[in-house]
């Protein structure tokens, strides 16, 4: 008998621990009203086999004690934290559990512990040149304007990447933002598309913006970037981070990092790429391009 | 005596306002009505390749279409809304998967009217790759793996692959949007296996050899259909002129580009050998 109720009792704990053990993850959106973040969120929950605590830092007026008290209270075993702002909360108050973040720009900034995992926002440049390819073949000779501040390392490593695909980089440093649009003006005879990336020593407001692509369209060098908004400037071609993958990726990191499993990198970069090609743009300066892509186009442009 | 002349005229406005009223009235009904009753719908859904250009897909179709008559292109973006939407129709045309059409045939009452074609040919050939030669092929057992295709999809064709080595439910699949993303995920290390088709690969290999050197081909499917444009029973014979019109885009500068979209460069009829592999 007495072996009877311990094993009952056993069963009771067993399952009252089993509860407890079953792993809790939590959701940070630093702004549920921003598509690419909302886009992010769902893709997240609809990857992960369980349920996810939610927390839309735009929806109510949290104060910082409020979310203090709700990240104590529910005290998850991981947090999957969408923007900035919601990284930044959640490693200042729990910064012993594992968080994963994406949808930050430029995350080396970020205050980073041996909990911490990602998905950058920033496509690998040979990912980009080899789309810039596939969809331009004829296109061998792309001009990108940088900081060495910010870019040094990054163009060489895509001079590097473009090469192997037989495409010549040809990078021009720009040391302060007056130099931009003369260090423009030098680099478009050489050049048939202008790689625009993210620097602010290029591109440090939106007039040098519009100048930039004001140049490029008098001398009809299309522009290849990296943001769907550069479209409306005028853009031919723009490879940037689908936002959907982001989130499923985020949640096969979550699943590796709770299940224990290898992780190889840390901070993953994008797996998913989302293309707009602009065609007004395309025919208007004479560019050929590989009409058997468009089935990897995702928003053409007419 | 003035009312009583008055009177008349107001019955006869009042009774011309009441026709004006139910004219309108019937003509909004058949406005509200009519483009769904007359339109011949034609529905697209893969789940081979993650296409998410709906909105392209759809103006770029629409504008084609509405050339010839009144037809609309309807893209989907889940299996689950598609069949939905689709159970029952007759007035309609199906563009789907062969994987998905294989599935559905018989419930659905579909019968295939053409094969999609790429680079001249209607079969294609499902490639498990991997990045790096240490890879075997117990990797699919821990190692993440990159696909365009639906979940369901990529765990039947890879099951199918793996000939019941492993269970389709350990797999530990990424869906990325384009088929050259789910190399490039392995070739640029955000996975180390990627289901993707030997006409991709070969693709890739020409825009960038060194990345694809560094992969290797662990399993070979069996070749499939591409997509298949199907017919539900009870399609009436007077609809098939838009049969004709998808089957001919290719004939047209303009149409052959929109159906690139699909990934595709044509479409071709179906032989006995290709319905016996489609409805085994």
């Amino acid at each position: 008998m007495k072996v009877f109720r311990y094993t009952i009792l056993l069963c009771v704990l067993m399952l009252l621990f089993g509860a407890d053990m079953k792993t809790k993850i939590m959701l940070i959106n630093s702004s549920g009203t921003v598509e690419k973040y909302s886009v992010a969120q769902e893709e997240f929950k609809n990857a992960i086999p369980q349920p996810v605590i939610e927390i839309d830092l735009s929806k109510e007026k949290w104060k910082l004690s409020d979310i203090e008290d709700r990240l104590y209270d529910e005290y998850p075993d991981l947090i999957y934290c969408i923007g900035t702002k919601a990284y930044l909360i959640a490693n200042k108050y729990v910064s012993e559990k594992k968080i994963i973040f994406s949808s930050i720009i430029n995350w080396r900034r970020l205050p980073l512990t041996k909990n911490t995992y990602g998905v950058s926002n920033e496509l690998h440049p040979g990912f980009q040149i080899t789309l810039f390819r596939y969809i331009f073949p004829k296109v061998s000779k792309i001009g990108v304007l940088y900081s060495e501040e910010y870019n040094g390392q990054w163009i060489r490593k895509a001079k590097q990447d473009a090469a192997e695909m037989g495409v010549e980089i040809i990078g021009k440093a720009v040391g302060k933002s007056r130099f931009t649009l003369p260090t423009l003006k030098a680099l478009l005879p050489e050049i048939e598309a202008l790689w625009l990336i993210s620097d602010p020593v290029v591109i440090p407001e939106k007039q040098t913006l519009l100048e930039l692509f004001a140049e490029s369209d008098a001398q009809k060098v299309p522009i290849f970037s990296y943001h769907p908004t550069f479209t409306e400037y005028g853009a031919a071609l723009v490879v940037s981070v689908d936002n959907p993958t982001t989130g499923r990726q985020a949640a096969a990191i979550a699943m590796d990092v709770l299940n224990n499993a290898k992780v190889k990198e840390k901070v993953e970069l994008p797996a998913g790429s989302h293309i707009i090609l602009n065609l007004k743009k395309v025919k208007a300066y004479g560019l050929q391009y590989k009409e058997m892509a468009l089935g990897s186009v995702n928003q053409l442009i007419e | 005596m003035v009312m009583n002349d008055v009177e008349p005229k107001i019955t006869r406005f009042s009774g011309v306002l009441l026709f004006i009223a139910a004219f309108l009235l019937l003509t909004a009904i058949f406005n509200v009505l009519s483009p769904a009753a007359d339109k011949t719908m034609i529905y697209f859904y893969s789940s081979e390749t993650n296409i998410n250009n709906f909105k392209s897909l759809k103006m770029e179709f629409d504008q084609y279409l509405s050339k010839f008559g009144p037809y609309e292109f309807q893209p989907f973006k889940g299996r689950e809304a598609f069949e939905k939407h689709v159970k029952g129709r007759k007035n309609c045309l199906l563009v789907m998967s062969s994987w998905h059409y294989r599935h559905i045939y018989k419930e659905y009452s579909l019968t295939p009217a053409a094969a999609g074609v790429r680079n001249g040919k209607k079969y294609q050939k499902r490639l498990l790759v991997a990045g790096g030669a240490a890879l075997g092929i117990d990797a699919v057992k821990t190692e993440r793996i990159a696909s365009s295709s639906s979940i369901d999809h990529t765990g039947s064709v890879l099951k199918g692959m793996l000939k019941g080595k492993f269970k389709a439910n350990i797999l530990r699949i990424l869906t990325v949007p384009k088929d050259i993303d789910a190399l490039m995920s392995v070739g640029f290390g955000m996975s180390n296996l990627a289901l993707t088709t030997k006409n991709s690969l070969d693709e890739l290999t020409i825009v960038n050899p060194v990345l694809c050197k560094k992969m290797k081909i662990l399993l070979e499917g069996d070749e499939t259909l591409l997509l298949i444009l199907a017919v539900p029973e009870g399609f009436e014979k007077a609809d098939h002129k838009v049969v004709s019109i998808i089957k001919d885009m290719a004939l047209n500068p303009d149409g052959k580009r929109k159906i690139r979209m699909l990934g595709l460069d044509g479409w071709q009829a179906l032989d006995p050998s290709d319905m016996a592999q489609l409805e085994s």
